[in-house]
């Protein structure tokens, strides 16, 4: 029971947002002072196999049984994910892809300033949300 | 035992910096005002449960120059570490020059 | 053994080939029309990387190329930029995708 509870309290803090990268775009002060900003964001969801490996390995040994086979379940799996990551791996790299589309239906004029790109991860045990986030303003909203 | 204990001690308690990311919009001609906005986060035992302190930005650099454009941005994402796990730092700074919308 | 086999299995076919998106970004928008008029352009160049021997990025610069070329007598504007990496067996690809709006 305790560790049950002590693991559902570890889920439900570790919940963290993760900045990665931020980048400004040019402003136009006016544009930007008088419309309301918009907001496109678009996720996908990330899942480390080899944290689940060896959480499932911890959970084996806490058991009393023998992790040793989810640990080399989880060495092996990441040789088959190498390669430089930025948050968690995701299964599809397309998912940010909709953002040209998403700015046209927020701005059809095009007129957009004071963009702001954000790159950032929701952070859960195993799993998380991969983030692309754009908040910008358009001319002519109010 | 002391002494090295003592310069473990200032290397942990001096907070090391390391850049995450790093962008810039083209240059302007007209250089001839700096502005310059702040967000900054601290990271109390690695807890931080959104992002939202980088949202003022925009608006904090064009409230700097009111009818103008900003030009030349240089975003930069850092993070700061103040002790291991414990305590971090995330700052992100923007800056840029005011050109008159003329 | 066997029960190791199951779980490096069951485990492989669960997990499928991953990706990282490291970096999507838009830049400015320097419009005269609506983006509704303008001709979407697009350019997408990769790059395989074995156990990270790599001496260049120039398929950043290919990428950068090809998009000029699709949009010669016009202004690229709003332009996309998506640098993420697929992983696979001791090798990676680094790809990188530029979307614009040519507005000529």
């Amino acid at each position: 029971m305790t560790l049950r509870l002590a693991a559902l309290l570890l889920l439900v803090t570790s919940g963290c947002a993760v900045m990665h990268s931020t980048q400004l775009g040019d402003i136009d002060a006016d544009t930007v002072m008088s419309s309301k900003p918009f907001e496109i964001k678009l996720s996908a969801v990330g899942f480390d196999a080899q944290e689940a490996a060896e959480t499932a390995a911890a959970i084996a040994e806490l058991s009393g049984g023998s992790g040793d086979a989810f640990s080399t379940v989880g060495d092996i799996i990441s040789l088959f994910q190498t390669g430089p990551k930025t948050g968690k791996p995701v299964f599809t790299e397309k998912y940010s892809d909709k953002i040209i589309h998403e700015l046209r239906t927020k701005c059809p004029s095009g007129r957009i300033t004071g963009l702001t790109m954000v790159r950032e991860t929701a952070e859960y045990p195993v799993v998380s949300g991969e983030i692309v986030k754009v908040m910008g303003y358009c001319q002519g909203a109010n | 035992m002391r002494r090295p204990l003592l310069i473990l001690l200032a290397t942990v308690f001096s907070g090391c910096v390391h850049m995450h990311s790093l962008s810039t919009t083209s240059v302007p001609v007209d250089r001839s005002k700096e502005v310059e906005a702040k967000g900054y986060r601290f990271i109390f035992l690695l807890l931080n449960f959104d992002n939202r302190y980088v949202n003022k930005l925009t608006e904090d650099l064009a409230k700097q120059c009111p009818g103008g454009r900003v030009e030349g941005i240089l975003t930069k994402t850092e993070g700061i570490t103040y002790f291991p796990v414990i305590a971090h730092g995330m700052k992100v700074t923007a800056k840029g020059y005011c050109v008159s919308g003329s | 053994m066997r029960r190791r086999l199951a779980i490096l299995l069951t485990g492989l076919l669960s997990v499928g080939c991953t990706h990282a998106v490291h970096i999507n970004h838009t830049s400015d928008f320097v419009n005269t029309k609506p983006l509704g008029e303008c001709r979407q352009v697009a350019a997408k160049t990769d790059q395989q990387v074995f156990m990270g021997f790599v001496g260049q990025t120039d398929y950043v610069d290919e990428a950068y190329s090809k998009l000029k070329d699709q949009c010669q007598s016009g202004v690229i504007t709003g332009i996309q930029t998506r640098y993420s990496t697929s992983h696979n067996f001791l090798s990676w690809k680094n790809e990188v995708l530029m979307r614009g709006y040519c507005v000529e």
